[in-house]
């Protein structure tokens, strides 16, 4: 698109010449996020260090008609990063202040910029002032959370293995300061629980940065409990383990996280350095964890324990101490990641599916992966139904890449044809658009992009995500 | 606009006794419709919203008609458009753990299938003993299991609704997580009937632990303490705190244990408990009894200061939501509304009138939101564009 210089040195007289970057080459870090599939390179990154500094430069966005992207950490799985018109991408990285912990009304308001973990490790620090409590952490934990931003979650309502008890991101966010396309700063909600009027928070939340700019957010947080208890089960078949997560469920147990893994995924966290000491030979784990007082966290454990043995887990270990139990889940949080120890370049699927599809999913995952030629290693949030099938490929041989995205159109399609949906964590972005049809008739879709224009009726705000055009 | 137009369009395609004459049970807010719509199913529901959009009339949607007290005095309403015996259906999944309910199917109804199948809708909101599917979801309806279980909008995982046009949507997949698209059916649920009818939610459903207690104790306790006691919800009623503890049977003795450190109290198990779980949340002596009901909302910590010197006939508290409701027997003026408004507005929340004489809804909003009406109004417009739905029943009048 490339922007007047006029523009530019506007935008330098809003944040600062140290602010900015224009130079090609360090723009190059920018056309890119984490889905690793498309590129796409913006005329300008502005780095604000406050909602009136974003104010501003929305504002001359917004006279300008200049597309507007929002960049967190650009951690995003589906494009929603990439500035595919060009334009101005605003990064809040340096807007990452904790600015206050309320534990009194249990909220913690920061800057979108802040890292996910920062926040539970700020109200980690507090235990030492007030020793009868069990300390405050913020639940909505995505396996991005060493990484992703606060409003990177908040805008594709990031999930996390926490979310079967305690919600995704949107179920977690009270209130929302942002900035409108036409520069104009907003708060919805607040410190309450709820606020009356339509539930504007909720609907911007998940919006993929394609309404406003969220500035700060103030969060739910909530206590810890005196004891968690970590359980690791080991099965010869991935029947077993899905009957398994479904008779926990359905014996009122409430676990905090239950997530599968299959040998693939499980072997390639093994091979690298985040080892946890993940059974190798198992073709699916549940890694469990369960909350309460000790004598009542021992007793789910055990009720737990008797349900996975009498499901058919060949091995079923409780974590002797927290350090075991962190290796497990430390391992568990990288399995994305360990995908570079068994393939050059990998897809990270991103469906959900009801539970007791797992079975049939699987299957037919394996039987597209058999079709192109692929492994497709799988991590599934077995509490929520959240699939993620991992697509390893080589993109150094042609046509492999262009294959691989094949075959995730492929699995995304049986998701839906099997009662799920297209995306249950990653948002839609620019990657699946063309499959949002599979899920809303074109009134509802259209109903969709009228809400949109309430919030940006210019269409500058992220311009080209969600909505084939 | 016309009513007559609008009546034989629909006669000719719904059967003969789905158009009634009104009778007084559909008075609102001293407002007569000219007539009651009666449709027998979704389709008949789509053919009347069809006719009534077209022709311009204004509708007022409702099931048992238990909280047509809620909201502003319509600005206008030609048709009452009742939906007791659409879809009443009670569809739990107990291996998904979700359920789906048509909007007529009544919340004793739904507690009592689930029941029998060890599983529950795990929400307790007001008048519970006389709502509709319908009335709760639509107006988010919620109370203190909120806490633990989150509220009746974070429950839902899908919205099935009829527009004003007649158009029937979906809104959301019922997958616990779903991004795909905005999410619309945050907006419905809460909207009090504002931007179109649901007729069906697909929500979670839990399993009913193996114990449930509730514990009474004469008095209140700090929050902080109540906290750290951990129950899964917590009313207090006039002065006297109800904590609820459930789970496995070694979580509850452990909490019940520590509940008798800090204060002496009565405990109820099992079914006896969950009826007065649901008796005291349901709250129907304070909405039977007493002429104006305030909702109080602030940050938790903070709802004391607000309730303080506030002389109300009949008080529920929910301390660790931050909300009370007000009775009051007496007449309440305007002043003493906007003041405790002012007052709970600096610290951060709500008053809503959720009950109130004509002569005092007439002079006031009763949502009491100040801001972002221009956005509310603007959201209104994408869904309800001819302000068929509820006209002026919502924040700022819209």
């Amino acid at each position: 698109m490339g922007l007047s210089k006029a523009i530019i040195e506007k935008l330098i007289s809003i944040v600062g010449e140290s602010n900015i970057i224009t130079d090609d080459v360090e723009l190059l870090v920018y056309e890119a996020d984490g889905s690793f599939v498309y590129t796409a390179k913006p005329d300008v990154v502005v780095f604000p260090r406050s909602t009136e500094e974003v104010a501003r430069v929305v504002r001359v966005a917004w006279e300008n008609r200049v597309p507007i992207v929002g960049r967190g950490s650009g951690t995003s799985l589906s494009g929603g990063a990439l500035p595919i018109e060009g334009g101005i991408v605003i990064s809040l990285a340096r807007m990452n202040r904790v600015l206050e912990l309320d534990l009194e009304n249990e909220t913690a308001t920061v800057e979108a910029g802040v890292i996910n973990l920062w926040v539970s490790d700020a109200l980690a620090k507090l235990n030492y002032q007030y020793p009868i409590d069990l300390g405050y952490y913020f639940p909505a934990d995505p396996g991005s959370q060493r990484v992703s931003t606060i409003g990177g979650n908040i805008s594709h309502n990031a999930g996390g293995v926490k979310c079967f008890k305690y919600g995704v991101t949107v179920n977690n966010v009270r209130g929302l300061k942002v900035v409108l396309p036409n520069g104009e700063v907003r708060s919805f909600g607040g410190k309450v629980v709820e606020s009356p009027g339509y539930d504007v928070v909720g609907i911007i939340s998940g919006s993929e940065g394609t309404m406003a700019i969220v500035t700060e957010a103030t969060l739910r947080i909530v206590s810890n409990y005196e004891s968690v208890k970590t359980i690791l089960a080991a099965f010869n078949s991935v029947e077993d383990a899905g009957l398994a997560v479904s008779r926990i469920i359905s014996a009122g147990i409430r676990p905090v996280a239950l997530e599968f893994m299959d040998r693939i995924a499980v072997n390639a966290i093994e091979a690298g350095p985040w080892g946890g000491g993940l059974p190798t030979d198992a073709e699916a784990i549940l890694l469990i964890d369960v909350e309460g007082s000790e004598p009542g966290a021992n007793s789910e454990a055990n009720r737990m324990i008797e349900i996975l043995k009498s499901s058919g887990a060949y091995m079923v270990k409780l974590a002797k101490d927290r350090a075991e139990a962190n290796r497990w889940w430390g391992a568990r949080k990288q399995a994305f990641g360990a995908m570079g120890f068994v393939g050059p370049n990998y897809i990270t699927g991103d469906g959900t599916i009801p539970r007791k599809k797992l079975p049939e999913a699987l299957r037919r995952i394996r039987e597209v992966g058999n079709k192109y030629g692929f492994r497709i290693a799988n991590v599934f949030h077995a509490g929520d139904g959240n699939l993620h099938p991992l697509i390893l490929y080589d993109e150094r041989k042609p046509g492999e890449r262009e294959r691989a995205l094949q075959a995730e159109d492929e699995i995304l399609r049986m998701c839906v044809e099997i009662g799920g949906t297209i995306t249950g964590e990653h948002g839609v972005g620019y990657h699946k658009k063309h499959l949002i049809g599979l899920l809303y008739t074109d009134y509802e879709l259209n109903v969709m992009k009228k809400v949109k224009s309430v919030f940006d009726p210019l269409g500058i705000m992220n311009p080209g995500k969600i909505f084939p055009q | 606009m016309s009513l007559e137009k609008a009546i034989r369009l629909v006669e000719g395609e719904v059967s003969n006794d789905s158009i009634r004459e009104p009778s007084p049970g559909y008075v609102v807010d001293g407002l007569t419709p000219k007539v009651v719509f009666y449709p027998r199913d979704v389709n008949e529901l789509s053919i009347m919203m069809k006719n009534i959009n077209k022709e311009g009339l204004k509708v007022i949607p409702m099931v048992n008609r238990s909280k047509l007290f809620l909201g502003n005095v319509p600005k206008g309403y030609d048709v009452a458009l009742d939906l007791g015996r659409v879809h009443r259906v009670i569809e739990p999944d107990l291996e998904e753990m979700v359920g789906v309910f048509g909007v007529s199917a009544s919340l004793m109804d739904v507690r009592r299938e689930l029941s029998r199948l060890n599983r529950r809708l795990p929400i307790d909101p007001p008048l519970s003993s006389r709502s509709s599917i319908g009335g709760v979801f639509s107006c988010n309806l919620f109370g203190p299991l909120a806490y633990t279980f989150m509220s009746t909008r974070d429950i839902t995982l899908r919205v099935r609704a009829v527009m004003p046009d007649g158009t029937i949507v979906r809104w959301g997949t019922g997958m616990i997580k779903d991004v795909a698209g905005y999410n619309i059916k945050r907006l419905f649920i809460g909207s009090c009937g504002s931007l179109g009818i649901i007729y069906e939610v697909m929500t979670r459903i839990a399993a009913i632990p193996e114990v449930i207690s509730v514990a009474r104790l004469n008095g209140e306790l700090d929050l902080l303490i109540m906290r750290r006691l951990k129950p899964v919800g917590a009313v207090v009623i006039n002065g006297t705190t109800y904590l609820r503890f459930e789970g496995v049977k070694e979580e509850v003795e452990y909490r019940l244990g520590k509940l008798s450190e800090v204060s002496r109290s009565d405990v109820f198990y099992g079914g006896e408990a969950d009826d007065l779980w649901y008796r005291l949340t349901s709250m129907d002596e304070l909405f039977d009894n007493y002429t104006t009901v305030l909702k109080v909302i602030t940050p938790q910590y903070v709802l004391g200061d607000a309730l303080k010197g506030v002389r109300a006939d009949y008080v529920v508290k929910m301390p660790m939501l931050g909300e009370a409701y007000l009775g009051f027997g007496r007449p309440l003026n305007l002043d003493f509304i906007n003041s405790l408004r002012t007052r709970v507005s600096e610290l951060g929340g709500y008053v809503i009138i959720m009950k109130a004489p004509l002569d005092v809804k007439r002079n006031i909003d009763v949502w009491g939101l100040q801001q972002n009406l221009d956005i509310m109004a603007k959201l209104k417009s994408v869904f309800d564009p001819g302000n068929t739905m509820c006209y002026g029943r919502f924040v700022g009048g819209i």
